[in-house]
């Protein structure tokens, strides 16, 4: 069992649900940091993160 | 405080997490084959999961709920706990005390206190190490219970119970594996959680230029210089200049020498994850590959107590810390707090999440361990010996139940403290100072016999209690919180108690130690090799190592970094 595939499957999931938030919450002050919507930023990044778990992974 | 209402997005961030943690049960359910599978991972777990392991088991609830207090409660001056503390404790674990642990082949700590002392030093270790681990997972439990209850309106009791199910089933099916992997996902959630709340904090007291602003205000508002909450050393010369209120020498010598090396050197805790390594390099390198996210840590649990602190205080703040009904505030609602106030949908699921992982790598860091100890330093020790390894096995899981009853019973204890981490530091005050001791005189000093170090333990912990019964916090009663033998010393806060009760515990138990091992009898030269410096072959680094991967090139690069740390914060 490959840790850096389940580390990167579950912060690519949690990325895509920040994702779906920044569509689906209501968009108020909180969801602001710096003029970006925080879940869609924080979202982005998660993904990111988690593919590179993955890419990793396969790699070796 | 509002109770907030989670949108079901949140529910599904979750949902995820807790499939994830349950999946990886389910999936080394069937790799749990012998008692060493369960309970020491079958030594083949490779340096950096065991490294971030390392550092996961101890960053629980306490560390992240109980640092953001004492960060809104001391301000940067908590920084020590990870600048002179843990972090050089890190680096000595490795380079110097490792190869005993991992190269006697000893399955545990009081093991290895066994095979360089006797029986009754082991014994008198594994029963004060159980409770031990059975009262700090307690502390994750009701750090958990408290966050259910007053962010999301749970009832605090189902709250508890259910939490510490979902880390029963786990650590169960899946065993210190289980436990070690995810305490490993814990780690990245808990970065993923936290590290945007900090920035969204920040931004909102207006960086870090605002943000010490404001704490200045703070700490001439309490009758403390403007840096006061801000540097970590400047104030360090009389206790009554600082919000710890503790001076320079108590620091060190407490925190930084006595309670930190005596955690992060003898807790089987954290050395379990260690001595769980697949080699004596990979097991060297596991504190050092912890140290250095370790180092950097104070960013993500100690700075958002320090933003709430400085919004708090202002009036039109965005949230102010509640008060508990004696009167003091309660700073253990900070991250809960924070969360509420600067998370939107979606990112309050995920910085729940954060929170959840860390209840739970603590707890199960503690319950991993207790089951181990239990297991073999006393159950198989003194209960019943010579079983066939199937009873061992059925008997830690047994454990694994019994150990996470006894915790829902502890975090009750809890209720009573304002700062959680106060309460943690005065167990480890009683169990891990005096231990510290022993292990430096154990492995560095040949001529400590057994009834030595038996009778230092003894009177180390006697000596812990003694002054914990004649001390009090300022503004405190008598009772859980010392002077229940009578008020001979007031100290200005927990903290500065709790240092001074482990100074006094470890000073006893190594001069103790060191007398009765003068008068008695040492064991021969030949019975200590492996677990003595003198008579131990230190272990060779392989020759096409890289610089950057040799234990102790590793350790002086993190000690520079550290201190590069403490003087830009000076």
């Amino acid at each position: 069992m490959d840790l850096r595939l389940i580390i990167g499957r579950l912060l690519l999931a949690i990325g895509l649900l920040l994702l779906a938030a920044a569509w689906l919450a209501p968009t108020t002050i909180r969801t602001q940091l710096y003029g970006t919507n925080l879940n869609l930023a924080w979202g982005i990044v998660l993904i990111a993160s988690g593919s590179l778990f993955i890419f990793t992974a396969r790699k070796s | 405080m509002p109770i907030i209402e989670l949108h079901w997005i949140d529910y599904a961030i979750l949902a995820t997490y807790f499939a994830f943690v349950l999946g990886i049960g389910f999936q080394l359910r069937r790799n749990m084959r012998s008692a060493e599978d369960y309970l020491l991972s079958g030594r083949a777990i490779p340096a950096w999961i065991a490294g971030l392991a390392f550092l996961s088991a101890n960053l629980g609830a306490q560390e992240v709920m109980g640092m953001a207090a004492s960060g809104a409660k001391y301000g940067i001056a908590t920084s020590h706990f990870y600048w002179v503390g843990a972090v050089p404790a890190m680096v000595f674990v490795g380079v110097f005390m490792m190869p005993f642990y991992y190269g006697s082949r000893a399955r545990s700590v009081p093991e290895y206190l066994k095979l360089r002392f006797d029986e009754k030093t082991r014994a008198f270790n594994a029963i004060t190490f159980a409770l031990m681990t059975v009262m700090s997972s307690g502390i994750s439990l009701y750090a958990m219970g408290l966050l259910l209850a007053s962010l999301l309106g749970w009832n605090f009791d189902a709250s508890i119970g259910l939490a510490a199910l979902v880390v029963l089933v786990y650590i169960f099916l899946g065993g210190l594996t289980s436990a070690i992997y995810n305490e490993v996902l814990q780690f990245f959630l808990i970065c993923a959680g936290f590290f945007p709340l900090v920035l969204v904090g920040l931004s909102n007291v207006g960086g870090w230029n605002g943000l010490v602003t404001q704490l200045e205000k703070v700490a001439v508002s309490k009758g403390y210089v403007a840096g006061a909450y801000t540097h970590a050393w400047t104030q360090m010369s009389n206790p009554s200049a600082n919000p710890m209120g503790i001076e320079w020498f108590g620091m060190a010598m407490g925190l930084g020498f006595v309670l930190s090396f005596g955690y992060w050197c003898t807790d089987f805790l954290v050395v379990q994850r260690a001595m769980a390594a697949d080699s004596m390099l990979a097991a060297r390198k596991t504190p050092l590959i912890a140290a250095i996210p370790k180092m950097l840590f104070p960013a993500l649990v100690i700075l958002p107590g320090m933003i709430a602190i400085a919004i708090s205080s202002q009036a039109n703040g965005v949230f102010h810390l509640p008060v508990k009904p004696d009167g003091s505030l309660n700073y253990d609602m900070t991250i809960p707090l924070m969360l509420q106030a600067f998370f939107p949908a979606g990112m309050l699921g995920l910085g729940l999440t954060a929170l959840m992982a860390s209840f739970m790598s603590g707890m199960a860091g503690n319950v991993t361990a207790f089951n181990t100890v239990w297991t073999y330093d006393i159950y198989q020790a003194y209960l019943k010996p010579n079983q066939p390894d199937a009873h061992y096995l059925n008997v830690g899981r047994l454990a694994t139940v019994f150990g996470i009853a006894a915790s829902w019973a502890a975090a009750y204890a809890a209720v009573k403290f304002n700062n959680i981490m106060d309460l943690l530091q005065l167990v480890f005050a009683f169990v891990n100072a005096p231990l510290f001791a022993t292990f430096l005189l154990g492995m560095f000093w040949a001529r400590a016999s057994a009834n030595g170090a038996f009778f230092g333990l003894l009177s180390g912990t006697v000596a812990a209690s003694v002054h914990h019964g004649l001390s009090l916090p300022m503004g405190s009663q008598p009772g859980l919180k010392g002077a229940w033998i009578a008020t001979q010393a007031i100290y200005p806060s927990e903290m500065a108690q709790n240092f001074w009760t482990a100074i006094w515990a470890f000073s006893v138990c190594f001069l103790v130690t060191v007398a009765v091992s003068l008068v008695t009898k040492a064991k021969a030269a030949e019975e200590l090799s492996g677990l003595v410096y003198a008579y131990t072959e230190m272990p060779k680094d392989p020759p096409n190592l890289a610089w950057y991967q040799k234990p102790a090139t590793l350790g002086g690069l993190i000690l520079i970094a550290v201190t590069l740390l403490n003087i830009l914060f000076w």
